[in-house]
């Protein structure tokens, strides 16, 4: 694919766009809503994780509004069977001829898919969601149905801490491209939540893209070229991660249990590409791939039980990885 | 677009790299040298190191001269520039530029124009700083400081390194005048080129040897050498040619008077030997006359070096053997006129061999015994030189005579007598003073007896019989005087030549010993 200097300039344009108009609807987290933005752009999924109330479903809701999208939200609850995600062959008779199964899609056949509070779910269920959020397909009964362009899952998620909540197996984390910690809002962001949502005022939403015109940007953004130096350092950073590796760093080896898989080194770059892009330049720089390694790889490095006892974060680590690295 | 644009925006940062590779260059060079300078400055304080501060000037030359040329071939290569202009903000646009530098996608060249614009727009000196290496800057002082004390630190090594030093100088200076003279005596011309060429080879081995010298014993062996040399040279000088021929002469009868004469090579006796000979040949029997030609035929063969005296010789002959008595006397003329001329010429170069001997090296001789007489001096304030203070010294004495005897030794030897040694004389000449001839003093005992002549009794000692010793309070010794030892050294020297007569010495070491006093004068 050819891509000039204005097909870069026209993603920066439709990007700001978006994020203007989901700022009518979102107070404050700019930077969520930047690092919601790219993970999409990106192709990949999002894990949204805050305690409630912090307007999670709010923004996926507004994100699947401004993209002209179809939107299917998903509440996830300790009873929700697999079949009441990805759907369910059913027997249909018409005109008195025999019944014949019918494949009767399930909420996951939508371009966005919001799994709220994913967490609430068994095991079981929260895998169903796996063939969909890699593949992009689903199989039933012996027969796959593909997935809508795009396709996407925004899952949120309580903290693990909070009760009721059931742990999400490592292989479905590592299908997550981001995991995006959303904040608790200032002083100042709340007061103009309450304004906002308390009253009778509502913003009219305008459709700023199309399913096509994201898979375009997501075309563009995988063009852009990453110097050797860059890539490296994304690979040293990922494989840092290891504590077995010759470029862990101290803090690695003491607390990592395990470190990313390669799939975390694909979402670096990628993510980096976007936030480039985003940024006004043609090329990716080392800070971008700084910028991508925490939201990528931050549910991808387990800490083991001598880091979790000290209260090691995720990000703290890998703040001391890229220190190392420098 | 070409990355020759990209280039030359950033040919200002790496003008300021380079600046900052020679600034650091030179800093390691000159830790290097401060490094070198301070072991050189402790080594000096142990172990006498001449021109010591010469030397590390040296050093500290040559440490900038190496890093400031070594900084000429730092110039950063124009990856490591992009590389520092991408930290310093341009976000790798510019390796990303580097890297797609043969790729024409719209992209790569969007890219490549991006990176431009933004280095084209970025300040670099401002960025940029020329940095101080303030570690190797602060090491440079520290062991330069450190180098200082060493020096000013006084040490027994580093006063006999200046004894050194001053002896190189002086030996330095009297090298450049005889090096003087020696071209004064070749504009001169009145040698020969190869008596020139000789004294030239025996001047240049000299100057070598007394470069190498590096104690006075050895630049003063090396002039006595020298003069020696020079003095058989001048022996040698006397006309071989007119010895042989007046060898050859002296075996006849009728012209022996006359090879005397050239044997003798004085002009006047040459000339009246000449003469008489003259005379005597008109008077010489004809059987004489034709022995005599002969004579003179054998000589003009043996004188295949000297054509015209063989010519004349030969002219001689002729005439003698055919009796042609008119033309001997211009023949005879002739002989007389080449004679003179090469008398001549033996001594011009007898003059010249004597004014040598005078003036230059007796210039050299002074000015060496200036400059021992500094190293001495410099060795009998604690340096363990022979001239020191405790070392005994050694005399030479005669036996017992009815007249008494005496003995001489140096200053150090006669403390029993009340003396010490810090008499000694001499003392550094400074720069640019005029030089004087300022002899060392030396203790020159009186003898016992008064003024008499000494004898030498002949003997030898046996092992045999018994020798008593006491020390005897209150024995008539007399002191002596400290006096420059030039007054004493004909006495001396003459003392000297009479024990060399009366022992049994290798003709080699008495020569020795004659070389040594001869230095002295």
């Amino acid at each position: 694919m050819d891509v000039s200097g204005s097909d870069v300039k026209n993603v920066m344009d439709t990007v700001a766009k978006i994020e203007n108009e989901i700022a009518k609807q979102m107070v404050g987290q700019r930077e969520l809503i930047r690092q919601v933005v790219i993970c999409i752009l990106a192709g990949g999924n999002v894990l949204l994780e805050g305690v409630p109330g912090l307007g999670k479903t709010r923004l996926v809701k507004t994100l699947g509004k401004v993209l002209g999208l179809s939107f299917s939200r998903i509440q996830f609850t300790p009873d929700l069977m697999p079949a009441d995600v990805v759907g369910t062959n059913i027997i249909v008779r018409s005109g008195g001829e025999e019944g014949m199964f019918k494949f009767q899609p399930g909420p996951i056949f939508s371009h966005i898919v919001l799994a709220d509070e994913i967490n609430r779910a068994t095991p079981k269920t929260q895998s169903a969601l796996l063939e969909a959020m890699q593949e992009q397909t689903v199989t039933v009964g012996g027969t796959t149905y593909k997935m809508p362009r795009p396709f996407f899952v925004l899952a949120t998620q309580n903290p693990i801490e909070m009760e009721g909540t059931y742990p999400l197996p490592e292989a479905q984390l590592d299908r997550f491209l981001f995991k995006l910690d959303v904040p608790f809002p200032s002083l100042e962001e709340l007061t103009d939540i309450v304004t906002m949502t308390a009253g009778n005022r509502e913003e009219e939403l305008q459709k700023v893209s199309s399913g096509e015109e994201i898979m375009i940007m997501r075309n563009i953004a995988r063009e852009i070229p990453v110097a050797k130096p860059v890539l490296e350092f994304a690979m040293r950073l990922v494989l840092a991660t290891h504590p077995e590796s010759e470029f862990a760093p101290p803090v690695t080896k003491k607390y990592v249990r395990f470190g990313s898989s390669p799939r975390g080194a694909q979402a670096v770059i990628a993510a980096a590409r976007l936030r480039a892009v985003l940024d006004g330049r043609y090329n990716v720089a080392f800070e971008d791939v700084k910028y991508a390694a925490y939201p990528a790889l931050r549910h991808r490095v387990f800490l083991n039980f001598e880091g979790q006892s000290e209260g090691i974060t995720a990000d703290s680590l890998i703040g001391e990885i890229i220190s190392a690295l420098g | 677009m070409d990355m020759e644009y990209i280039y030359k925006s950033i040919k200002s940062l790496k003008n300021r790299m380079h600046l900052n590779n020679a600034v650091l260059s030179l800093m390691w060079g000159l830790a290097a040298a401060s490094g070198t300078a301070f072991f050189l400055a402790c080594l000096s304080l142990f172990v006498p190191v001449p021109f010591v501060m010469r030397i590390l000037a040296g050093v500290y030359l040559f440490a900038v001269l190496l890093s400031l040329t070594a900084a000429l071939f730092l110039r950063p290569g124009n990856l490591a520039v992009i590389k520092a202009a991408d930290a310093l903000g341009l976000k790798e646009r510019l390796i990303t530029a580097y890297e797609l530098k043969d790729d024409g996608s719209p992209l790569s060249r969007v890219q490549r124009y991006d990176a431009l614009k933004a280095a084209s727009q970025t300040n670099f000196k401002a960025l940029y700083a020329i940095k101080f290496p303030k570690y190797q800057g602060l090491a440079c002082v520290v062991l330069a400081l450190l180098t200082l004390l060493c020096l000013a630190l006084p040490s027994g090594a580093r006063e006999k390194a200046a004894g050194m030093e001053n002896l190189a100088n002086e030996v330095k200076k009297q090298a450049e005048n005889i090096d003087k003279e020696r071209k004064e005596l070749s504009k001169k011309a009145i040698l020969s080129d190869k008596k020139l060429q000789e004294i030239n080879q025996r001047i240049d081995q000299l100057l070598k040897e007394l470069k190498k010298a590096d104690t006075e014993a050895k630049a003063v062996k090396a002039l006595a050498k020298t003069k020696h040399e020079l003095e058989e040279l001048q022996n040698k000088g006397v006309s071989s040619e007119l010895k042989q021929l007046g060898e050859r002469l002296s075996e006849s009868p009728a012209t022996r008077d006359f090879g005397e004469a050239l044997k003798n090579g004085n002009l006047a006796d040459m000339k009246q030997k000449l003469e008489q000979l003259n005379n005597r040949l008109k008077n010489l029997s004809p059987e004489g006359k034709k022995e005599l030609a002969q004579k003179f035929e054998q000589a003009a063969r043996e004188l295949a070096n000297s054509p015209e005296l063989a010519q004349n010789l030969a002219d001689l002959s002729q005439a003698l053997a055919s009796g042609d008595l008119s033309s001997l006397g211009s023949h005879m003329a002739s002989l007389e006129n080449t004679l003179s001329q090469l008398a001549r010429s033996d001594s011009a170069l007898a003059q010249a061999m004597q004014q040598y001997e005078n003036e230059v090296l007796q210039q050299l001789s002074n000015s060496l015994d200036s400059a021992r007489q500094q190293i001495s001096s410099q060795g009998g304030q604690g340096s363990s030189t022979a001239q020191g203070g405790e070392n005994p010294g050694q005399g030479t004495g005669s036996g017992p005579s009815n007249k008494g005897g005496g003995g001489a030794g140096d200053q150090s030897s006669n403390r029993d007598l009340g003396y010490s040694g810090d008499e000694s004389g001499g003392g550094a000449r400074m720069p640019g003073q005029e030089k004087k001839k300022d002899y060392e003093g030396i203790y020159a005992p009186s003898r016992l007896g008064g003024d008499s002549s000494a004898s030498q009794v002949k003997g030898s000692k046996g092992g045999a019989g018994q020798s008593q010793w006491s020390e005897a309070e209150g024995a008539p010794v007399q002191k002596g005087n400290t006096v420059p030892y030039d007054q004493v050294l004909g006495e001396y020297k003459s003392e000297a030549m009479q024990s060399l007569e009366g022992s049994s010495i290798p003709p080699v070491m008495q020569d020795m010993v004659r070389d040594y006093f001869s230095s002295l004068e």
